[in-house]
């Protein structure tokens, strides 16, 4: 018996690539086809939407040979590590306003240094500060670039 | 060959600021190379946003050191460390480390520079006398041409990407769909922004090419780093080769120079593709074959020479098309739109010193990097084993601020975050990413040349096949097609 070894949540991407498939082919009627003889702006868009909801199926249903288990995500631990970086990459784009960016440049490099587990304080905050004053020459001192400033 | 245009190109690339592109690009690329994880694609696109504030020759000329300069770096770690720095070298682990345990690694790391520089020097020449003439017949393409050429892409690119066709088409057709969003220039009509006005603009090539290929790698690199190698030392006079290495390596670097730069001219990832070809060539052709995977040069300097051949090859198409046929051709091309410059045909007419500052460059930067290989190459290792917890926080602040800065923009900033945890799935789940990027790329030509091709012929696209060069391309695709399903069935059958 053929069975299928792979993850459910590979079976819910390639569902929700379908469900994607289908609203961009909604939507593109929506937008208008038009005829054949003089397309609509919705009809290149609509064979889009065609080819990822066939796509999507076929990827589904056709079983694929086992293959070695993907271990990115793997453990609880990986997992709080994967948010802990998507929080620290957000706070970076919500704060910039508030904070301006050479804090954020700081904190960032900070943040990433301690997800990746390097090694006491000192040495991340070593890091985040030459990394910040790199930043600095770099963006703001070498090429000039205007950059949302706080103090 | 125009030798008054090239000499015009050389005297362009000869001042102060055009060598610092191409020694930048040079050394950056070759330490990219180097280093596992961060790829050419990676490297160009963080690297874009700084060659907006230079012309358009500097930033061509920078990222083509990148491409050019990761390839060699690439065998660097493959021989001495037994790890692949980018996915064209895998295949020289097989004998290039072993060469390493027998004591010979700084032979074979010399003879892959001198035969990545022949290689490198064959491809230049032969695009310098092919890229102009395919320019000149490209001028003969219209919008059925065009669409050919697209369904072409498609299918080639669908199948050489990843593992499957079936998530290789669904990422092209999601990166055509991505390249609609906005206002269409054709009717002025807003699409799929969802009354979102950063969106009215459409979807920027910069920041999902960062999210995708960089700040995924950051995380996955972040989730799961990886160990820093322990390197096989090397002594300057280990670095000649003896006569017998030399003699054995000669035809090995014609061969994959030829081949290197025909398989560049394929859409699909060029490199990595003619490196494997080039070492089952090798193989079949050797007059010890046994010796294969034992540490025999031919498999070390075979494949090198190939990939550098066929890295070099692949702007052909870019330069005389305007069609990227691989994610860093992509990023290039995205680099000269953004400077305002259209590769394709028109530009021989319009902008001549871009293409023959671009070759001039292509042939110092080959010197610079066989200059740069060969005495430093024990320093470019060391870079090997610089840990990735003290890299990656550099990296991710390159990425953010890079993508900011590129348009002051902090949508673009949200746009690579939410392509970068795709990317992560995309990669846990075997989707090929450079399908993504391509469709997104050539979606408004393939949208332009579809609607154009349809008003054309009256609403039937029947008329192509009787367009040789649409014809040619259609069978080329339908016969892809055809031998891709007869060798599944064969497969499956044994």
């Amino acid at each position: 018996m053929n069975i299928d070894m792979r993850p459910k949540g590979e079976r819910l991407f390639s569902a929700l690539l379908f469900v994607l498939g289908s609203i961009i082919v909604v939507g593109s009627i929506q937008i208008g086809l038009g005829k054949l003889t003089k397309p609509g702006p919705g009809l290149f868009s609509f064979f889009c939407g065609l080819i990822l909801c066939i796509q999507s199926i076929l990827s589904h249903v056709f079983k694929q040979e086992r293959r070695e288990k993907e271990e990115v995500l793997g453990n609880p631990s990986a997992i709080m590590k994967f948010i802990f970086s998507i929080v620290t990459l957000i706070l970076w784009i919500v704060l910039m306003p508030l904070l301006g960016w050479l804090p954020l440049t700081f904190f960032v490099t900070f943040s990433f240094a301690k997800i990746m587990q390097l090694e006491g304080w000192i040495k991340p905050l070593i890091l985040a500060t030459a990394n910040t004053l790199f930043s600095y020459f770099l963006f703001g001192y070498l090429l000039l670039i205007d950059l949302p400033n706080v103090f | 060959m125009e030798f008054k245009a090239l000499f015009d190109g050389f005297v362009i690339f000869f001042s102060f600021k055009y060598i610092l592109a191409c020694a930048i690009g040079a050394v950056l690329g070759t330490v990219i190379g180097v280093l596992p994880g961060l790829g050419p694609t990676t490297t160009m696109s963080l690297m874009l946003p700084f060659t907006l504030s230079q012309d358009a020759t500097f930033g061509i000329i920078m990222l083509t050191g990148i491409l050019v300069g990761s390839q060699y770096g690439g065998s660097t770690t493959s021989i001495l460390v037994n790890i692949p720095g980018e996915a064209a070298s895998v295949v020289t682990c097989l004998d290039g480390y072993q060469m390493a345990k027998k004591g010979r690694g700084g032979a074979a790391l010399a003879l892959v520079a001198v035969g990545s520089f022949i290689a490198g020097t064959v491809a230049i020449l032969g695009t310098q006398v092919f890229a102009p003439l395919l320019g000149a017949a490209a001028l003969k393409f219209g919008p059925p041409e065009f669409l050919a050429l697209m369904i072409l892409c498609f299918i080639l690119l669908s199948n050489l990407s990843g593992d499957s066709p079936v998530k290789g088409s669904i990422m092209f057709a999601l990166g055509m769909w991505l390249s609609v969003i906005g206002v269409g220039p054709l009717d002025g009509i807003e699409r799929f922004s969802f009354g979102v006005d950063d969106l009215m603009m459409g979807v920027e090539f910069l920041p999902v090419a960062v999210g995708l290929f960089g700040v995924s790698e950051i995380i996955v690199t972040s989730v799961a780093p990886y160990l820093p190698p322990m390197l096989e030392k090397i002594r300057l006079r280990d670095l000649y080769p003896n006569r017998e290495e030399m003699r054995r390596s000669v035809g090995p670097m014609a061969r994959g120079s030829i081949l290197g730069f025909f398989v560049g001219l394929i859409p699909g990832p060029a490199s990595v593709i003619s490196s494997f070809v080039s070492y089952a060539l090798e193989k079949r052709v050797a007059d010890k074959p046994q010796e294969f995977g034992h540490g025999a040069v031919e498999g070390v300097v075979g494949p090198e020479s190939a990939n550098n051949s066929a890295c070099v090859g692949s702007m052909i198409p870019l330069l005389t098309l305007g069609i990227p046929f691989n994610a860093p051709s992509a990023v290039l091309l995205a680099g000269l739109l953004m400077h305002n410059i259209e590769p394709g045909p028109l530009l021989f007419q319009n902008s001549p010193q871009v293409f023959w500052t671009y070759i001039a460059a292509l042939y110092i930067g080959n010197v610079v990097l066989l200059v740069l290989n060969l005495p430093l190459v024990g320093l470019f290792a060391r870079v090997a084993t610089i840990r990735p917890t003290f890299l990656m926080p550099i990296v991710s602040t390159i990425c953010l601020l890079g993508v900011y800065c590129s348009r002051n923009s902090m949508f673009d900033v949200w746009v690579m975050l939410i392509a970068g945890i795709l990317g992560i799935f995309f990669r846990i789940w075997k989707y090929p990413i450079a399908p993504l990027v391509i469709g997104l790329i050539l979606g408004p030509m393939a949208e332009n040349s579809f609607r154009k091709s349809l008003m054309m012929f009256h609403g039937t696209l029947l008329p192509m096949f009787d367009r040789p060069i649409a014809l040619v391309m259609i069978l080329m695709a339908g016969s892809f097609i055809i031998a891709r399903v007869t060798y599944t069935f064969i497969k499956k059958r044994e």
